[in-house]
């Protein structure tokens, strides 16, 4: 293949690994270690139950669909074991993935799946609300939900929904020292959320470096340390690991070191990859092709925020250095601190969608868009043919193809490479070595 | 009862003539979670945008295959022109499907007032009601806004009543439904309730009042009593076939059935608060049935109540809320209730020759009981 830049293996890589491992070990020993285990979205929710104290482990729901995912033989298993239970083929892909493990009491990486002592949760799409309660039923364990309702959060509206949420976490707390009988501490809860912060901050600003030309990261190169973003962002160590990721994204970029060698067309393929099919990055690869990133490894891990033109790392809270006057003011800025997130907006109607896409597209100076129409994740879709609308706006070509991103019974790999060859073909692109 | 019927056939011909004859606007509303209310105390005539169960390829660029049917079909209407005579539209948070229709109404339909209101997903939060009732707050601004005058205390206590009468005038004439031998079928009442979703209310209590002083208590028709349970549905053909094939639907819990009407808006002197409390309260739309399942309270009173022996739940294709529902609930009724289910998937057309057989082979069940 021809070079045109340097590159090397990344050097958190072996961290990152060694992080996944025994952030998995911790929560499948919770039980023996007299710990409480609960599950959630992997945004915003480990820091409230992180209140209750060290002697709590939180399973992110996703991590352990995605983690699920590569593996057909496994994954066909698990989704088999919920078709029999009755539930549709055509449901998320991630909750199926999840109840699979549920179902046949395993877990991706070896041992029994472990019963939670309580489900805490956090509405945003109503398949994870609906998921969850399942599985409180299956294992006869006491679930609790805050809603942060999607819709518009604008002005007074925004202010209304910091008012409802903060009330509900007030309850959540209640709920969870009655559940548990553990004391919810202030400080521990602050804590979790000013690391979650930081991490997710930090990968923003990771992300942001790597607008640089070439760069220094690509999306196969993102998986497996947004998996760190996505399943312990409150802990210290995820922490330490964001920043000295950071650091070496910077020196990479400073070095022109490259995610790909032979960079010379960047493109964004939006939704998450297909898990079963990961193959696809090499082959853009091999076209010179290098893929920035998508919502899913920017706006779900990372915290930006919208400028006119763009997206950038978002600034913490003030109150992580002056600190929280009381409980209320720290449920608050919490509460804000989601709700005005764009991965908010991003789910909310075609013309929000539309309007971060295009940011992403100049934030990572990409010259193309592939388009995954992923059965596997109604919620995700919103409005995603519609940018195809704005992109052709602003210039950028785009291409789009209609698979299941989280079943590998209903994605043809043969058709969806011809559909994108056929694209990187119209742009020019030809593969650079067989 | 054949007025009900012209009304649902010629609803756009309704709104048309409604709007002539009062100078009044119209507004569509794509989910019953729509406080009606408070649009109809603007003196703004509310109606549910509905498809029309026909082919279609007109949403193909905007809208995915894995959205349910129908909700491809509400933005079909749009696109197609249907109803171009809407002044403006409303959407109080559905689901994902809906949602999506209504982000592309709102690009390629130019129906000149929209708004999004922001619908508590958790409605057993007791932090759900005070959070409505703020929102519904600024839905009134809005509309105030748009018709150019304010909507008074009075006008909210008329329209509370004459959706409140409605209200009771249809749990009258389910009411009928419970007797041994109901004086009107399942595809009569599903028309009754459609037809309420596409007329004044005023004009259709009166329908309502006339019907029930004509119907007697105790009628003659006679089947297997069934309730229909499921996503969107207002296939009337549906019901018929079902009630052709020797069954009797006497009760549902369809946001196109019972679920619109069941309960009150209980008043008191903050109008918004107890109009936020009744669309709290209502029996819920799956989507918004967690943490507890308060729909199994509810289903299993239906039952009771209307002395079901079957069910038959029809779910859109691809519509998850009640995929998520419906493995669960099947289960419930059978432990629990001891009452058999049939599930059936339906899609813009119904494929009458298959549902047939599989209706005649679940009914049959009961006859060899
Ligand atoms: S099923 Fe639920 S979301 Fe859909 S229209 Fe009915 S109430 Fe609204
Ligand atoms: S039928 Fe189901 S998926 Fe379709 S709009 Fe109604 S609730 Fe949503």
């Amino acid at each position: 293949m021809q070079t045109k830049y340097q590159t090397k293996p990344f050097e958190c890589w072996q961290k990152a690994k060694e992080l996944r491992l025994k952030q998995w070990r911790d929560i499948a020993s919770a039980r023996e270690h007299n710990k409480l285990l609960t599950t959630g979205f992997c945004v915003g929710v480990a820091p409230v139950v992180m209140g209750l104290g060290d002697d709590v482990e939180f399973m992110a729901c996703e991590p352990l669909a995605a983690s699920t995912l590569p593996d057909v033989a496994y994954t066909t298993q698990c989704f088999e074991a919920v078709e029999a239970r009755g539930f549709a083929r055509d449901l998320c892909g991630y909750a199926r993935a999840y109840w699979g493990n549920v179902f046949t009491n395993r877990l991706p990486m070896g041992g029994e799946f472990p019963r939670f002592d309580f489900i805490f949760e956090r509405h945003w799409c109503d398949t994870l609300v609906k998921q969850l309660q399942v599985v409180s039923e299956y294992q006869g364990v006491p679930y609790h939900c805050i809603d942060f309702p999607i819709g518009p959060a604008e002005g007074e509206r925004l202010e209304l929904k910091v008012k409802y949420v903060t009330a509900q976490l007030h309850r959540g707390i209640e709920w969870m020292e009655k559940t548990t009988g553990h004391t919810w501490d202030d400080e521990k809860f602050i804590q979790a959320f000013k690391n979650e912060v930081l991490s997710r901050t930090l990968w923003a600003e990771a992300l942001y470096v790597n607008k640089a030309i070439p760069a220094p990261m690509d999306q196969k190169s993102m998986y497996p340390f947004f998996a760190i973003t996505m399943m312990m962002p409150w802990k210290q160590e995820s922490v330490d690991f964001h920043r000295a990721l950071l650091d070496e994204v910077r020196d990479r970029a400073a070095h022109g070191i490259a995610a790909v060698p032979s960079e010379r067309y960047r493109l964004i393929h939006e939704q998450i990859p297909p898990w079963h099919f990961l193959r696809l990055f090499r082959i853009l690869e091999n076209y010179g092709v290098v893929a920035m990133g998508s919502h899913h490894t920017i706006l779900i891990p990372g915290d930006f925020r919208e400028t006119e033109e763009e997206l950038v790392p978002a600034v913490v809270p003030p109150q992580f250095n002056t600190g929280f006057k009381n409980r209320e003011e720290a449920l608050q800025v919490y509460a804000r601190w989601y709700l005005e997130s764009p991965l908010d907006k991003f789910y909310l109607s075609a013309q929000d969608r539309s309007r971060l896409i295009t940011k992403f597209a100049r934030t990572w100076k990409v010259n193309g868009v592939i388009l995954p129409i992923n059965r596997g994740c109604t919620f995700g879709g919103m409005g995603i043919l519609e940018t195809k609308l704005a992109l052709r706006e602003i210039g950028i070509p785009s291409v789009e193809y209609e698979a299941n991103l989280v079943d590998p019974r209903d994605f043809d790999a043969a058709r969806v490479m011809d559909i994108i060859e056929t694209f990187l073909d119209g742009q020019g692109l030809k593969p650079l070595a067989e | 009862m054949q007025r009900f019927r012209e009304i649902i056939e010629k609803r756009h011909d309704y709104a048309r003539e409604w709007k002539a004859r009062t100078g009044g606007k119209a507004l569509g509303y794509f989910c019953t979670y729509v406080p009606e209310e408070i649009i109809y105390a603007a003196g703004v005539l509310p109606l549910r945008v509905l498809g029309s169960h026909e082919p279609q390829d007109v949403t193909e660029r905007y809208m995915g295959s894995m959205y349910c049917p129908f909700a491809r079909d509400v933005l079909a209407q749009g696109l197609k022109g249907k109803y171009d005579y809407l002044d403006g539209v409303a959407i109080a948070t559905p689901c994902v499907h809906m949602r999506v229709a209504y982000s592309s109404w709102e690009n390629h339909v130019p129906t000149p007032y929209k708004y999004y209101l922001n619908m508590p997903g958790k409605v057993q939060s007791p932090e759900a009601k005070p959070y409505l009732a703020a929102e519904l707050a600024l839905f009134k601004k809005s509309l105030e806004e748009w018709i150019g005058k304010p909507i008074g205390n009075e006008a909210l206590d008329k329209a509370i009543e004459v959706y409140n009468t409605n209200r009771r005038l249809m749990r009258q004439i389910y009411d009928l439904r419970r007797q041994s031998k109901p004086s009107l079928t399942g595809a009569e009442a599903m028309e009754i309730v459609l037809s309420g979703m596409l007329m004044d209310k005023e004009e259709h209590n009166r329908l309502l009042a006339d019907v029930l002083k004509k119907l007697p208590i105790e009628g003659t028709r006679d089947g297997i009593r069934l309730m229909l349970i499921g996503s969107e549905n207002d296939d009337v053909e549906m019901v018929r076939l079902t009630e052709s094939l020797g069954g009797m639907v006497v009760i549902d819990e369809l946001c196109t059935g019972s679920r619109y009407f069941w309960n009150e808006v209980v008043p008191e002197q903050d109008r918004l608060l107890a109009i936020a409390a009744r669309y709290i309260d209502r029996p819920a739309c799956p989507i918004k049935d967690y943490e507890s399942r308060r729909r199994w309270t509810h289903i299993t009173q239906l039952a009771k109540d209307y002395q079901v022996q079957g069910v038959i739940l029809m779910q859109q294709k691809f519509c998850d809320p009640h995929e998520f529902d419906i493995p669960p609930l099947m289960a419930m009724l059978k432990e629990k209730l001891n009452i058999p289910s049939l599930f059936l998937e339906s899609d813009v057309t119904i494929p009458a020759g298959q549902f047939r057989t599989r209706i005649e082979a679940f009914l049959e069940t009961f006859q060899n009981t």
